[in-house]
């Protein structure tokens, strides 16, 4: 039942909906929400960036990698540093992109040649080498004390509250940032970078260049590791080394696996994940945080190996199987006929059907109506 | 070069067809292990070419050293008179090569459909930039490549499965998925890793005849590493044989499986 991969999972018609729906959502709700909640979800949309340019370099190129966090810390810093010395924010943007993505690129150069544990093992070295430096470099980075930075406060023509206004910008630029990450893995890239995953032997021969493509995937990711630092700084007006910890690159990774590789819906999950599970964790027993995460992380494993989101298509997929199961089993075979007869005109064919035959069970649920 | 073992018929057929593969020479060390000692190849445009020798011969390594993933210390290769050896792998595809392997090697989170697509790669436009200002004629462009690859599916009998994972399919039908996968970046010459590997025997008459059917209507030149003596008795215009790293003869497969060299090679030589 699971072998059918349609390309469009979700019909076209309720994608827009969904996303039309989300938005409107999105729009009023820091009118209405504390300044607490909006900064949680401005902050989801900022490592849902992050973990989207992880997405792109491990979910679709298959290179794993345990250093966005260190390319985290570049743009964060970038941003900072550039925003305490009077830059325009665009620049300090540009900058927070461009700036890891080099870095990226130039770390790519020795790491294109390995692949699989051997590249993890390298880029592990990344925030090993970030976080020292961050705190000895304290005449730019301000040391272990980290930098508060004067960014993100609404213009007084906007007339919106600090938190509101880092609410809207971060969310458009992520939403953009994301629906290029979307686009640039579709169609002849896509397919170049499904088969890079598969075999680099057999992507060779089909006549893709690897190199360049694991390259430039590194770099574009590191660029989207970059520009989540800045969006991060954006709203939360501060860095330290703390941020950019070695753990981070770990627990992005993991965030990306639970939400879903492959997925643009998924990075979006997994900075859910990312930003709110711990803090649920912590409500529930804040000594015993790690073990209740980590028994999440495995549960989502046990039970749903392709992540949430890929859980969520698989359901989709077999909706019309899962809403025939539904109907067989809910309305109770022993449901006295009379009931059903007075609901609905529709039902008096089955009182001729009687019985349980397929035909009535299906056509009493009405989520499956539609076939 | 000219090898004392090596005895091809040179003036068998009248009208000698034009060479497309020529291999010369070429010799491939790992380390202290020879395992290809000045091998010479020659395959014809339109030719089913058969290659065959015992395990460990250096079939495969010589697959590999055309399709660019091994680089031999000497000797050279060249298609249709350009130097592979001094392309890159990957430009190899576009100068009309093109492969499969022994195990296929497909993406099982993407369809049967998807997974052909990629063998476009090289026939597709690049440039991002165009499908930008061109919108309409990419869309038509993708259309037609679309198309082309169902009805290469068709062809080969896979147009029922093209929206499956190739993982859900029989072995047979994992390895005609790749083979349409390399038919769809237009090859000149067609490499083909042992296709009948691990295939009972009605599959491999089938697939003897999907083969026959490429070169036919596609005018695609095949070569071949294959066990199956059956399959390359029935399908191959011309046969090579290697045996430990080197050349033993070549000739119609009738021919060369009364060759003494070649009885010897397979099961040693009388007392």
């Amino acid at each position: 039942m699971n072998a059918r991969i349609r390309q469009p999972t979700v019909p076209w018609l309720v994608r827009v909906a969904a996303v039309v729906v989300a938005l409107a959502v999105l729009v009023i709700l820091p009118q209405q929400s504390t300044p607490y909640d909006n900064l949680q979800i401005t902050l989801v949309a900022a490592w849902a960036v992050v973990i989207a340019g992880l997405n792109l370099l491990t979910g679709y190129a298959g290179q794993i990698s345990l250093g966005q966090a260190a390319f985290f810390g570049i743009g964060a810093y970038t941003t900072a540093i550039t925003a305490l010395h009077g830059w325009p924010v665009v620049l300090s943007f540009a900058l927070a992109f461009l700036l890891p993505a080099t870095v990226g690129a130039l770390v790519a150069i020795p790491a294109v040649r390995l692949r699989g544990h051997a590249l993890a093992m390298i880029t592990i070295s990344l925030p090993l080498v970030a976080v020292p430096l961050a705190k000895r470099l304290d005449g730019l980075t301000g040391g272990s004390q980290g930098l508060t930075t004067p960014i993100g406060s609404a213009p007084t023509w906007s007339g919106l509250a600090d938190d509101q206004w880092a609410y809207y910008v971060v969310l458009t630029v992520a939403a953009a940032l994301l629906a290029l990450a979307h686009v640039a893995v579709r169609g002849r890239t896509g397919r170049a970078l499904s088969l890079i995953r598969t075999s680099e032997v057999a992507a060779v021969t089909t006549g893709i260049p690897v190199r360049r493509y694991k390259m430039v995937v590194f770099a574009l990711a590191s660029g989207y590791g970059g520009a989540g630092g800045f969006l991060y700084v954006y709203c939360v007006r501060f860095v330290s080394p703390e941020s950019l910890d070695f753990l981070l690159g770990i627990t992005l990774l993991c965030s990306l696996v639970v939400g879903g590789l492959r997925s643009s819906a998924g990075s979006v999950v997994a900075a859910c994940f990312y930003v709110y599970v711990p803090n649920l964790v912590g409500d529930i027993n804040p000594e015993k945080s790690s073990l209740i995460y980590g028994a999440v992380l495995l549960l989502v494993l046990l039970f749903a190996p392709a992540g949430i989101a890929g859980a969520a298509r698989g359901l989709w997929r077999r909706r019309k199987l899962l809403a025939r199961k539904l109907a067989t089993s809910w309305p109770a075979p022993s449901t006295p006929t009379g009931y059903l007869a007075v609901a609905g005109s529709t039902e008096t064919s089955q009182e001729e059907n009687g019985g349980l035959t397929p035909t009535r069970s299906t056509a009493s649920n009405p989520s499956s109506k539609t076939r | 070069m000219v090898l004392p073992a090596l005895s091809v018929p040179a003036d068998a057929q009248p009208p000698p067809r034009p060479e497309l593969l020529a291999v010369r020479g070429v010799s491939l060390r790992f380390g202290g292990l020879a395992v290809l000692s000045t091998v010479d190849l020659t395959v014809r445009a339109g030719e089913i070419h058969g290659l065959v020798g015992p395990n460990g011969a250096g079939k495969t390594s010589l697959f590999n050293c055309i399709s660019g993933l091994y680089r031999p210390q000497a000797g050279s290769i060249n298609l249709d008179g350009a130097d592979l050896l001094r392309c890159p792998p990957h430009r190899l595809a576009g100068l009309g090569l093109a492969r499969t392997f022994q195990h296929p090697i497909l993406d099982q989170h993407t369809s049967v459909l998807e997974n052909v697509l990629t063998g476009t790669y090289t026939c597709q436009d690049s440039a991002a930039v165009g499908r930008v200002f061109h919108p309409r004629s990419a869309l038509r462009e993708k259309d037609r490549r679309r198309q082309k690859a169902r009805a290469l599916l068709a062809y080969s009998g896979l147009i029922d499965v093209e929206d499956q994972s190739p993982g859900t399919l029989p072995h047979a039908e994992q390895k005609r998925v790749e083979l349409v996968r390399a038919l769809l970046a237009e090859p000149k010459l067609l490499l083909l890793d042992e296709p009948a590997g691990g295939l009972v025997h009605s599959e491999v008459d089938e697939l003897g005849e999907l083969i026959r059917r490429i070169r036919d209507d596609h005018g695609v030149t095949v070569l071949l590493v294959e066990h199956h003596m059956g399959l390359i008795s029935s399908i191959t215009d011309h046969v090579h044989v290697l045996a430990e790293g080197r050349n033993v003869t070549a000739g119609t497969a009738a021919e060369v499986q009364r060759h003494p060299a070649v009885i010897e090679s397979y099961l040693g030589s009388a007392p």
